[in-house]
């Protein structure tokens, strides 16, 4: 498996930070391979919530599902990918000066099929990491305030 | 002049994509300027280095990329309505955490109204001019949210993950 951690110090409490993160429906605004996350069943904060979810690689999209597996209240939401690739995202949130200290650890398995098909294993982990900077980035800009 | 019909074939083709298409369509301007510039940039090459390939009306793509220069915060929408794309606006902006405030023709963005989108709708087209958004981080991050609630110019291949049995 691949971890991929980011930290970023965000302008807001806790609580809204994590609830702002617990709707999926705003990942597609700070996660920018992220097109869509639609067909959202259950309440994300509460248990056995799934969502189809769009991203788009390549110029080619791609689709899958996933579901919650933690969500505590003002401190981490944490969700699996049940579809093709393996991975579990946890969104961990500590009081920070100036806010909130967000930390994104993302744990992912790419098929070895796929790396051999698709790109270097090497590349698409640096391409991932390059990721999550900007989404540690656009959080920063969404919370950050005018 | 080959250049130029392989140019206005994309174009075309492009348009007749998003008519044809059932979702609302984007088209940006930035998109169409970096494609002049880059037959602009080909043509050019061609002129200095391969004479024999070259196209007699190089300085036409660069016209061309001069006019649409100005043009590059505007979007093009096709298949589109002023209602459901002012709640898409509405709605991005309440995914970035971004204040708005509708004003006559448009919205204005952020607390100090800074940026602001004008929109213009004739039947099922429309134009969305965006102002003052390169200066500003959060509607560049809102700019790009709202450009994933549309389709693009052509058709994208899509790949649908199978249901893990973990």
């Amino acid at each position: 498996m691949t971890r991929v951690i980011k930290s970023v110090i965000l302008s807001a409490e806790p609580t809204k930070v994590v609830d702002y993160i617990a709707s999926v429906a705003n990942h597609p605004a700070f996660i920018s391979a992220l097109k869509k996350v639609e067909n959202v069943k259950g309440d994300t904060r509460g248990t056995g919530a799934t969502w189809d979810w769009t991203f788009v690689m390549g110029g080619v999209e791609v689709k899958g599902k996933a579901e919650r597996t933690d969500f505590v209240p003002g401190k981490s939401f944490c969700f699996r990918t049940t579809t093709g690739i393996k991975s579990t995202f946890n969104y961990r949130v500590e009081p920070a000066k100036g806010g909130a200290k967000l930390t994104i650890d993302v744990d992912y398995e790419i098929p070895q099929n796929v790396i051999a098909k698709v790109a270097d294993k090497a590349i698409v982990e640096r391409m991932n990491d390059q990721e999550g900077d900007k989404t540690a980035a656009n959080l920063k800009t969404i919370f950050d305030k005018e | 002049m080959r250049f130029l019909i392989v140019y206005l074939t994309i174009i075309g083709l492009g348009l007749l994509s998003m008519f044809v298409r059932r979702d609302t369509s984007l088209a940006r301007g930035a998109g169409i300027f970096n494609l002049t510039v880059l037959f602009s940039g080909a043509s050019i090459v061609l002129a200095v280095f391969l004479p024999a390939l070259r196209d007699p009306f190089p300085l036409v793509f660069v016209g061309l990329a001069v006019l649409l220069y100005p043009l590059r915060e505007h979007w093009l929408l096709v298949k589109s309505e002023r209602g459901s794309t002012e709640e898409t606006i509405e709605g991005c902006c309440r995914a970035t955490l971004l204040e708005y405030a509708r004003v006559e023709g448009g919205y204005r963005l952020g607390r100090k109204g800074l940026a602001e989108i004008r929109c213009h709708h004739a039947n099922a087209v429309g134009l969305l001019v965006f102002r003052g958004v390169s200066g500003h981080a959060k509607a560049r991050v809102l700019q790009r949210l709202l450009s994933k609630q549309f389709v693009g110019v052509f058709p994208r291949l899509v790949i649908q993950l199978k249901e893990d049995r973990r």
